[in-house]
């Protein structure tokens, strides 16, 4: 341990410049983050982030790279270091001089933004500092132990990017498509062949400073990539991220009629293949649940005759309130014949995600400030608070944060007696027995999400009213919820429980619906 | 017991063989001086001792430790010092000494005051404001203020005033027998004086490897004088090199000599000569052996 402080202190007195530097940035950064409009045009300009994020991939080089473990006429390498204790101190320095300072920047984010740093969230902060130190300063120092200088570091990272340019003009989209599940699937698959060689790169150069089989290994993992991409579209990674359900299936898809038949054939506008479109409805929809449709493929088959598309990535939030969603697919003009002649049993395979709700929980709005339980906490803008929407669009009236992350899944309830807005002039209140639902995800699925500043902004947004009312000025369209001082609502928070892929063998196809062509107007909206 | 011991050690950069299938034995106790000319493979060959590069086949040992297995602990009797080592220039020399001490459990930090005295460093000045031969001395004095069994020294001398390189001498003076020596220099005047061992590598290859009273023996200047005008005969003997005829007097360097062989060999290829001996400097010898490997090298190339 002494070993360790002794060389710690050698690296703090040597690169002092540079981690004073990151410190007085870091500050800078916590302070304007925190006041958004001060100093405005430096906001705009984004120079503040982009300098602390500089300055840490700086502060990791220099102290990485301190002790250089490329060349051979480098003299720490001839002297006793013992490397665990080398990499001990190295680590130790990197959390004192990045990892500390921003700790400290985000306590006072969080304070700032009302947030108690209670001592539940002190295990979420202590997370987003190491996905810091795996996702930035790891892989940073992973090149900066094969590099000799920052030059050289700069010259491999704008290779790097070039690399990765020169992969993206491969024309992916060829490939069929891939679920968001089968991505994340092949993301981990990725993440586990990349963490590990880095890894081993950067303990090998502590321990041994060769950096020709490191580099080599290093270079060839990085095939991992497209490697990915391509995997994460075949069946097999499909099949990793969707399984089959092991007991019942929690969906249950029927056809639904419109009364003037079951689907419908869109010709292309561009005069491709028509398109085959029909809506189904979940019957054995749970109040509890929200279903996230990542995907479907559809199987049509007559007598004699079989086709299937290729897999669809169509995201569809399915609840109670809107248990149905529309499958279609571009099929080739003779299928679309034998469709057309009736007779045409239809398959399709959805890729979803079930998400399980909590218990509701009211809340109410009436004080300058209310806690959204187990999202965060919403304070009103008083001067905006008598705007509640413009041409039927809500717009932010109350302030929000939360801290760390938002949850995976959260749906906000307004019932037509809790409602509280102002009536425009002429407009009738809405009528009892009316509701409006809406289903927001969170945007990580990690404890916390990967952000320097650990206060979430959102905003309480409004939705249609079901059944749907007919907007008094502009009928044609529905007329939304908002939330405004004083309306009490639910919120229900929620976790995923399971992504599945689930057959359903939905019968005949049915009656042809005639086509409605969309106006320009039908556009616009 | 030998210090350091290499078998076959080769080190090859793609087609080149820096060093080749070297087989070296520096006896404990000994000052090894490894001569040769620029190119010749030395520091290659200290790289492959120090594990600051990996050797492409064979293998060296230092105080019984196999090269590759060199690091961390087992540095603790090691000095090394190179002319081409980047040191840390942003520290002061006293704090670049007092920086090494914890690594070594042998550190003395009497002799640290004594080096720095007789170096005459001037303790608070950055290293980056020093000298080359300043820099060198502070190098030596943190490879020495820990008594190393055994201290590795590339070309310490070259480049460096006669006033400094007679410092640094003394300095590697004072641990004659306490700590093995193997050195690699240019500068052969100083080496002559207190090498116990020398060797010669050309190309990779190590051609002389021997106690420095061996190779005082066995090299001489021959001068041999007779009546008549001197002919070359029609193949030189392979230990005579540099070999120059000019009228009744011939020059050549004995490379074996022995005073009655050598005599009879004269005799025989030259007819009735009188032969006068006189023993070489070791720049001397460095230099027959350069030229003889250059000449060999064209005569080689030719074919």
């Amino acid at each position: 341990m002494k070993m360790i402080f002794h060389i710690l202190l050698k690296d703090l007195r040597r690169h002092w410049l540079e981690i004073s530097g990151f410190v007085v940035v870091c500050f800078v950064w916590a302070w304007q983050e925190s006041h958004p409009l001060a100093f405005e045009w430096l906001h705009q300009r984004g120079i503040i982030p982009i300098l602390l994020f500089v300055l840490w991939i700086l502060v990791t080089l220099r102290l990485i790279q301190g002790e250089c473990m490329v060349g051979d006429r480098e003299f720490w390498p001839t002297r006793p270091y013992r490397w665990p204790r080398l990499m001990a101190a190295k680590v130790l320095a990197l959390v004192l001089c990045l990892n500390l300072p921003l700790l400290c920047a985000q306590i006072y984010l969080l304070h700032h933004a009302k947030i108690p740093v209670t001592s539940t969230l002190i295990p979420g902060l202590l997370i987003l500092q190491g996905m810091f130190l795996l996702l930035l300063t790891f892989p940073v120092a992973v090149l900066a132990s094969i590099t000799a200088s920052i030059v050289q570091w700069v010259i491999t990272v704008v290779g790097l990017i070039l690399a990765i340019i020169a992969l993206l003009s491969i024309p992916w989209d060829k490939l069929p498509n891939g679920l968001s599940g089968g991505e994340d699937v092949a993301s981990w698959i990725g993440f586990g062949i990349l963490v590990p060689v880095m890894a081993l790169v950067l303990l090998w150069q502590f321990a041994r400073h060769r950096e020709t089989p490191a580099r080599w290994l290093l270079g060839l993992s990085l095939l991992s990539i497209p490697l990915c991409i391509l995997l994460s579209s075949t069946p097999m990674v499909r099949g990793i991220a969707y399984p089959l359900p092991h007991s019942s299936n929690p969906m249950q898809l029927t056809i639904a009629d419109s009364g003037s038949g079951k689907w419908e054939l869109r010709p292309s506008p561009v005069g491709g293949p028509p398109e085959i479109a029909f809506t189904v409805v979940d019957r054995a929809f749970d109040s509890d649940s929200v279903i996230r449709v990542d995907g479907y493929r559809v199987e049509f088959s007559g007598p004699g005759w079989h086709w299937q598309s290729k897999w669809k990535n169509q995201t569809t939030t399915l609840t109670h309130a809107w248990p149905d969603f529309e499958i279609s697919a571009v099929v080739p003009e003779e299928i679309a014949g034998r469709v057309a002649q009736g007779n045409t049993n239809v398959k399709v395979d959805v890729a979803f995600e079930t998400f399980h709700l909590d218990r509701a929980q009211a809340v109410n709005t009436q004080g300058n400030q209310f806690l959204v339980p187990g999202v965060g906490r919403c304070e009103w803008e008083d001067y905006r608070s008598r705007v509640l929407s413009v041409d039927g669009v809500s717009i932010g009236q109350q302030s929000c944060v939360a801290p760390l992350r938002l949850p995976p899944i959260w749906v906000t309830e307004i019932d037509s007696a809790g409602d509280a807005c102002p009536l425009r002039e002429g407009e009738p209140p809405v009528p009892p027995g009316h509701f409006a639902l809406r289903v927001e995800f969170g945007n990580s699925d990690m404890p916390v999400e990967f952000d320097p500043n650990p206060v979430r902004d959102f905003n309480l947004s409004g939705s249609p009213w079901i059944p749907a009312i007919p907007d008094s000025f502009t009928p044609k369209d529905s007329r939304n919820a908002s939330f405004c001082r004083g309306t009490r609502f639910t919120i229900r928070t929620g976790r995923p429980v399971e992504s599945l892929r689930a057959p359903f063998d939905l019968g005949d196809l049915g009656k042809q619906k005639p086509f409605k062509k969309k106006t320009d107007e039908d556009d616009s909206e | 017991m030998n210090a350091i011991e290499t078998v076959a050690l080769t080190r090859r950069f793609r087609r080149v063989e820096a060093v080749r299938e070297l087989n070296l034995q520096v006896a404990e106790g000994s000052v090894y001086a490894l001569m040769g000319p620029n190119g010749a493979g030395k520091s290659t060959l200290i790289k492959l001792l120090m594990n600051l590069m990996a050797p492409t086949s064979g293998h060296a040992r230092l105080l019984g430790i196999d090269s590759e297995q060199l690091y961390g602990a087992k540095l603790q009797s090691i000095g090394y010092v190179s002319e081409n080592q980047k040191l840390p220039d942003w520290m002061t020399v006293e704090a670049f000494l007092a920086y090494w001490r914890p690594f070594y459990p042998t550190w003395d930090k009497n002799l640290e005051r004594s080096l720095v005295r007789r170096f005459e460093l001037p303790p608070k000045q950055k290293l980056k404001r020093l000298s080359r031969g300043m820099r060198m001395k502070a190098a030596l004095a943190s490879a020495l203020a820990f008594h190393p069994r055994l201290l590795i020294l590339d070309e310490p001398l070259s480049g460096l005033d006669p006033l400094v390189r007679d410092d640094l001498m003394a300095g590697l003076l004072e641990l004659a027998g306490e700590t093995t020596v193997l050195l690699s220099s240019h500068d052969l005047a100083e080496i002559d004086s207190f090498a116990s061992h020398v060797g010669y590598i050309d190309r990779g290859r190590l051609l002389i490897s021997e106690p420095m009273t061996a190779v005082r023996e066995r090299f001489r200047r021959v001068e041999a004088t007779s009546e008549n005008t001197l002919q070359p005969p029609a193949t030189l003997p392979p230990e005579w090199l540099q070999a120059t005829f000019d009228g009744p007097k011939a020059c050549w360097t004995e490379i074996e000599f022995d005073p009655s062989a050598s005599i009879a060999r004269a005799a025989s290829l030259l007819g009735p000569v009188t032969i006068e001996p006189r023993p070489l400097t070791l720049r001397e010898v460095f230099l027959t052996m350069a030229h003889a490997q250059r000449e060999k090298a064209a005569k080689d190339g030719a074919r």
